[in-house]
């Protein structure tokens, strides 16, 4: 094939702008991690800016590691980002599956009574009251149970569900299948793309718990990421007189902290990439 | 098919394993104060009380086991005390409010929070325990009181006032390279600030330099050149009569001052955005010559590695006050009324006799002796050796590192700090001893009806306008005058006159 010489230009600017794309997009990770290598010493001579880090330490992480609840934390991250995935995710799906058969009884009020708590809802205090009473305070389910599901999940998966075509249903039936049936040995497998989509956005979800964690839970051992993050990050915008026990961490510390938070989500996406493209077109209109 | 749900069956298991696997460890934990071996001694009648006291401890958290204070609180005085850090303080207690569940001890930063919570009968009343609470008047003097009582009643103790020790910092190599000598009044200041922008001090022929950093929130960095003039925030007492800094005419001066420093472009650009610890980044970097700060923050071990790394011909020193006073020589001001915090107890706990006098028992034993010791220093023998009144740290003292959070109603500051940083008592002693304006901002309770964040936004935005030249420093009076009429400024500082008259501070 003959290319012209403006197709040529063409190509080139395709390249030039999603190079400048990538370079915005991968610079301020970088600058994140070069930061969390550098001694916090070299960092200030290079003015407050590293981006190629000229001597590598992994003292902040070492001390990130030894000296504060990080490690504690990311175990308890952990728990409620798999625990709380699994959980919501069979929930969600128990309760999409019936609302997405047009044939249930009641299905609009009780879609209209989800609906309902997408626009409001109790408030931070009566919230706090209910989780109080219900004994979940300064428990790890108090992280799980209170957002367990959310309604806006529900109703993508609902409609994922809602598009399979009705002839697969009457053919299980008149093979002998029942509800149950239907839905692990059917519905589940088709809708892995969904699955796989909405399972990301709880996952995301939970591994950046903070609100309820700092509302529900007072054992500092049970801290999620976070929570531990955030407070290493927020020391040094403090404008009070801290203590002068208190050790401040320094910048390097504190790029390393945002490393060991994200790191585990970033490298969860690639795997995840390509049912994630295919589910965000759940509930798109399709030709 | 079946392929794919053979798949979907794998992954189900593995995350149902992975889950059961971190349940385990997860829970394993929140058990922890329940399976602690009970206590040993059988001997003592009383049982143990558990105390729980919620505070902000800035990320410090005492070690999961074997933390001796709690071991000897235990012993001495039958409480298993637990120390709850919350960073977002105030929304957690106030949810806890609502809860009716409070904890029993709670440490309030402001003086604000303290009394709203007072006035809502939150907290216990204090009044008809104070005979019991001996050693800590003893420790504390009245004031520990006065600074606690709202309408007439005392529901807290206000902790200790850590030592004021901020001044201006310079590099002195600077100064040095230039041939320029400590500057004494505020006109030889400027000059060193124009100097340390225009005719580069660090001798890296590029012109990357300012004369100073600092926060600009409250005049922060002119903190020193405001004190020069004689005025300080909020309300200090001149010549008898009490001044309000807003409406203070030295304050003109200051920012008339201040504008031609901005006017010179010897101030760091940022100055408007600056926020906490980032002047200091800037000052280590070489940025500035001159910042507002305190030894802590310059000449902790820690603190000089780094600036030295940055750049090894920095020496800073503190700046001596300033000779053109307006109403003597000060560099700073120190709040007669501060505190470094307010220890109440919820009501609940006060209605618990028992509870009630473990916690004074408690508040007495870490206010003297032993006990204040034990807070300060650790275990005798162990991580420090008492030596008639001179406490030496042993190599184990770091592991006591944590124990200042039981340090409910503060510590003996200077001796403390000698102690605990043998290697900076020079510039401890050197920053405390610098005169400083007293105000009484702790005394002073808010007035109902004003909006005080709005209040501090506006004075900011003004201030800005004034010290950038977007408003003419003669509009100064219509300034106030806004105060007055928007913000009742004057009537706050009416209400300030007869809080200090019936302390006995103004006659």
């Amino acid at each position: 094939m003959v290319r012209g010489r403006s197709e040529r230009w063409f190509d080139v600017m395709v390249y030039a702008v999603l190079l400048f794309a990538a370079l915005v997009a991968v610079v301020p990770l970088m600058f994140v991690v070069s930061m969390s290598l550098t001694p916090y010493g070299e960092v200030l001579r290079n003015g407050g800016y590293v981006f190629i880090p000229n001597s590598v330490t992994f003292d902040a992480y070492q001390y990130l590691l030894e000296r504060t609840k990080l490690p504690r934390s990311f175990g308890v991250s952990a728990f409620v980002t798999v625990v709380g995935t699994s959980l919501s995710l069979m929930l969600t799906m128990l309760m999409a599956y019936p609302l997405s058969r047009r044939k249930l009884k009641g299905r609009s009020l009780i879609l209209l009574l989800i609906l309902f708590t997408m626009l409001f809802n109790g408030g931070l205090i009566p919230t706090y009251l209910l989780v109080q009473k219900v004994g979940l305070l300064n428990t790890v389910w108090a992280m799980l149970i209170p957002n367990a599901v959310s309604a806006f999940n529900l109703l993508i998966m609902k409609s994922f569900f809602e598009s399979l075509p009705e002839e697969i249903f009457e053919a299980a039936k008149i093979d002998g299948a029942k509800e149950w049936r239907i839905l692990t040995t059917i519905v589940a497998p088709l809708s892995v793309p969904s699955l796989v989509t909405i399972g990301l956005f709880y996952m995301v979800q939970y591994w950046n718990l903070y609100f309820q964690a700092v509302l529900y839970v007072q054992d500092a051992a049970l801290y999620p990421l976070q929570v531990v993050v955030r407070n290493i990050l927020m020391m040094n915008q403090s404008m009070d007189d801290i203590n002068v026990d208190v050790t401040l961490p320094t910048v390097t510390l504190q790029m390393a902290a945002v490393v060991v938070a994200s790191l585990p989500m970033i490298m969860v996406y690639p795997f995840i990439q390509k049912y994630f493209i295919k589910g965000m077109l759940i509930g798109a209109i399709k030709g | 098919m079946t392929k794919k749900l053979k798949m979907l069956q794998t992954a189900c298991s593995i995350l149902l394993a992975v889950s059961l696997l971190a349940a385990c460890s997860g829970n394993a934990t929140p058990g922890g104060s329940g399976s602690s071996p009970p206590p040993a001694a059988t001997e003592k009648p009383r049982e143990v009380i558990d105390i729980e006291m919620v505070m902000n401890s800035w990320g410090t958290l005492p070690p999961e086991t074997g933390d001796f204070v709690v071991n000897k609180l235990k012993e001495e005085l039958d409480i298993n005390l637990k120390i709850v850090s919350e960073t977002e303080l105030m929304d957690k207690l106030n949810v806890r409010a609502a809860g009716n569940n409070l904890p029993d001890l709670m440490m309030f930063s402001s003086a604000n929070d303290y009394r709203d919570y007072a006035s809502r009968g939150l907290l216990a009343d204090l009044t008809p325990h104070l005979g019991k609470l001996a050693q800590v008047k003893e420790f504390l003097g009245q004031g520990g009181f006065d600074k606690t009582t709202v309408n007439g009643k005392v529901y807290g103790v206000a902790k200790e006032p850590t030592l004021r020790t901020f001044s201006y910092w310079i590099r002195q190599d600077w100064l040095n390279n230039l041939g320029l000598p400590m500057p004494t009044t505020l006109d030889e200041f400027n000059d060193v600030l124009v100097a340390f922008t225009k005719n580069d001090p660090d001798g890296n022929k590029k012109n990357d330099t300012y004369g100073m950093t600092g926060i600009f929130t409250g005049l922060h960095a002119f903190t020193p050149i405001m004190t020069t003039f004689g005025a300080a925030p909020t309300y200090q007492i001149r010549n008898g009569e009490i001044v309000n800094f807003y409406s203070d005419p030295q304050l003109k001066e200051v920012l008339a001052y201040v504008q031609k420093l901005a006017d010179e472009k010897v101030l760091d650009p940022e100055l408007a955005t600056n926020s906490g610890k980032m002047p200091l980044d800037k000052a280590f970097q070489g940025m500035a010559g001159v910042v507002y700060t305190t030894w802590a923050d310059m000449v902790k071990d820690d603190k000089v590695k780094v600036w030295k790394t940055a750049n090894p011909d920095a020496e800073w020193v503190i700046v001596p006050p300033f000779k053109d006073h307006a109403y003597g020589e000060a560099v700073d001001y120190v709040d007669a009324g501060g505190s470094s915090g307010y220890v109440a107890l919820s009501k609940a706990a006060g209605s618990n006799e028992e509870k009630l006098s473990r916690i004074l028992e408690l508040l007495n034993y870490i206010s003297h002796g032993e006990g204040l010791n034990l807070v300060q220093f650790g275990l005798e023998g162990e991580h420090f050796i008492l030596d008639g009144d001179k406490v030496t740290l042993t190599e184990k003292s770091g592991d006591a590192g944590f124990s200042w959070i039981y340090q409910f109603t503060g510590r003996p500051e200077q001796s403390y700090l000698a102690a605990k940083f043998p290697n900076q008592v020079s510039w401890i002693d050197q920053a405390a001893g610098l005169p400083r304006l007293t105000v009484y901002n702790g005394f002073i309770t808010q007035l109902e009806g004003v909006n005080y964040a709005d209040r501090d936004r506006f004075i900011e935005e003004e201030f800005l306008k004034f010290v950038y030249n977007k408003r003419d420093i003669n509009d100064f009076d219509q300034f106030v005058a806004s105060l007055n009429s928007m913000f009742m400024l004057e009537q706050e500082t009416e209400h300030a006159k007869q809080i200090l008259s019936g302390l006995g501070y103004l006659k």
